[in-house]
């Protein structure tokens, strides 16, 4: 089973990229896979990532965790909440991280990191139970940015959070690319959270990139029937009704030959039900359709 | 002690559907929940009006609440828990019905039919598992459930919050024709106030168990008043490419630390941008400030 597949992503220094899709898209198993995070028996089957010029992929795991794990890529994900161990203070467990890293675990340090996501010091004393969902959430972003990464992998950083503490993070966010450039890979299903946050965007269904490129311009005229499916679906507070996209994503165990979408589309054509259709530039974007 | 739902009054008539919005920790599950009778209030009552009768829902026992049950229905949130996942469809509708005193197999099998179709589910489906079923699926699945005794008052307790947006849409319409087909009347427990304005006429917004503004839809997303349902607005994501390097203007603080002790005077004092001395101390109630449009605060 493919979870993702001929999917080429790229966020550069200093910027906001959004990557959406709904259950099943493959979002969640790529993002793991880059990290090298994937538990058997999910594996990277093939490709590189690059950092820099480097494939990641390919360094021996001594490498990977003292030079890029958490020092230039980190991460935030939805369980971040669970993320801290129950047994230590928020503030020991930051403190570690630095010292793991060989750098300075000192109070102030970890202080200083708690400001940067807007918590009060006392916070570095409290247990994670302690903590509302949001502050715990805020917590794992001051940890992921302990080491000062140059880029950040949010999967899903405000699911489950309230909408007001939702908009407050995502907020914190835009400020750290703001004041540090640091960059951000933001994986969400949320087309609203995309649309108000990042630069450029990627649109997964069924394990297959299917339209990518500018947010402004996608937002504006999306090209691909399920994007355009997808955004219809999104509710806004003029919304005065919400569509719905007939039929479900296929089990990526069976995928029929040609378009995975075909069974979903209003415009299905022949040449759809033989052929995937492959990217193809359209103005600031590429999509991978047989309409264009 | 803490009381997750203080000092509600509400009113939902038949064939409304009147949504009750809040966050976490709201109240609004709790409230759902006992205006179906699923938990007793420590003090209030539930009122069922059906033609002249009207029946208290707390009070009722025995025989009397066993058939006041089929009339008061409840959608849950997580449909991957609330339908068994390892029964066949056919029985998951056939049982409730069996144990509602329900016997012809002739009828047990039309009614299934009926509600299936209304749900908009294929037949052949009724053979399946239900562990075969998709999370959307199981959801209408869940809702047949419901439809099967036409009940009078439905809790849809966050009924597309797990499910993925592009299958949102079809529930939140199966919803709305049954409520206008059938007159039944539906209490919609969301934290989106954007499904709540589709799906809703009217919008209860509830926060740490008090219902803090009550007014139609289109009033409470328009000129809302109370400065929590503000902010709740403000922070609604929406489709906005212009946002993306703008900090949004948030008129509240986040979420209070977990505490056992609810703040005093009005709850939403130590997060509100216009909190005055009063606020610290005296608790509002609701008023009607303008025809239809409640609200529970000092400001008014």
């Amino acid at each position: 089973m493919k979870a993702a597949e001929g999917v080429d992503l790229t966020v550069d220094r200093k910027e906001i990229v959004g990557l959406a899709g709904e259950s099943g898209s493959g979002k969640s198993t790529l993002a793991l896979g880059m990290l090298r995070l994937l538990n058997p028996p999910g594996r990277v089957v093939a490709g590189e990532v690059l950092y820099d010029g480097v494939d990641i992929l390919k360094l021996p795991e001594k490498d990977f965790r003292e030079n890029y794990r958490w020092k230039k890529l980190a991460m935030v994900f939805q369980g971040s909440m669970s993320g801290f161990t129950p047994v230590f203070t928020i503030g020991t467990q930051i403190s570690e991280v630095l010292k793991i890293h060989g750098a300075e675990g000192s109070e102030a340090k970890v202080r200083k990191l708690l400001e940067l996501v807007n918590l009060d010091e006392t916070i570095g004393r409290r247990y994670p139970h302690e903590l509302s969902g949001g502050q715990k959430q805020r917590a794992f972003i001051a940890m992921a940015l302990a080491l000062e990464p140059e880029v950040l992998v949010a999967d899903e950083p405000t699911t489950a959070l309230d909408v007001i503490t939702q908009a407050n993070i995502l907020n914190l966010l835009k400020s750290l690319r703001r004041d540090f450039g640091i960059s951000i890979l933001m994986i969400t299903h949320d087309l609203a959270i995309i649309s108000e946050t990042v630069d450029r965007l990627y649109i997964m269904y069924a394990g297959k990139m299917v339209e990518e490129g500018d947010s402004a311009e996608f937002f504006q005229k999306p090209k691909h029937p399920y994007s355009q499916g997808l955004l219809a679906s999104t509710p806004t507070l003029q919304s005065k009704e919400i569509k719905g996209i007939p039929g479900f994503m296929p089990d990526l165990a069976n995928v029929p030959p040609g378009c995975s979408f075909v069974p979903r589309c209003p415009y299905a054509m022949e040449v759809c039900r033989r052929e995937e259709p492959k990217l193809k530039g359209v103005g600031r974007e590429r999509v991978a359709c047989w309409l264009y | 002690m803490v009381r997750a739902v203080d000092g509600v009054s509400l009113e939902v008539g038949r064939g409304e559907v009147v949504a009750l919005v809040g966050e976490s920790g709201s109240g609004k599950t709790t409230l759902g929940r006992a205006a179906i009778g699923l938990t007793r209030p420590t003090s209030g009552n539930v009122i069922l009006v059906e033609g002249e009768t009207l029946t208290n829902v707390g009070q009722a026992k025995g025989r009397k609440w066993k058939s006041l049950r089929r009339k008061l229905q409840i959608i849950f949130q997580d449909p991957f828990s609330s339908v068994d996942p390892n029964m066949k469809v056919y029985d998951a509708l056939r049982i409730p019905l069996q144990a509602q005193g329900v016997r012809s197999k002739q009828e047990i099998s039309e009614r299934i039919h009926d509600v299936f179709k209304r749900v908009g589910l294929p037949e052949q489906q009724l053979s399946n598992y239900v562990f075969q079923l998709s999370g959307g699926q199981r959801q209408r699945v869940g809702i047949a459930r419901v439809l099967l005794f036409n009940p009078a008052v439905v809790v849809a307790d966050e009924p597309v919050s797990m499910l993925d947006a592009s299958l949102k849409g079809d529930i939140l319409n199966i919803i709305g024709k049954e409520s206008k087909d059938r007159g039944t009347a539906f209490l919609f427990i969301t934290h989106e106030m954007s499904v709540a304005r589709v799906i809703a006429a009217r919008i209860a917004v509830m926060y740490l168990g008090n219902v803090v503004e009550v007014a139609p839809s289109d009033a409470i997303i328009e000129k809302p008043l109370h400065p929590y349902t503000k902010a709740l607005l403000e922070a609604s994501p929406t489709i906005d490419p212009s946002m993306r390097d703008v900090t949004k203007k948030i008129g509240a603080k986040d979420e209070l630390t977990l505490s056992t002790q609810h703040p005093t005077g009005c709850k939403f004092h130590p997060r509100c941008p216009f909190v005055m001395g009063v606020c610290k101390t005296e608790v509002p109630h609701l008023k009607e400030v303008e025809p239809g449009h409640w609200v529970s605060c000092w400001l008014y």
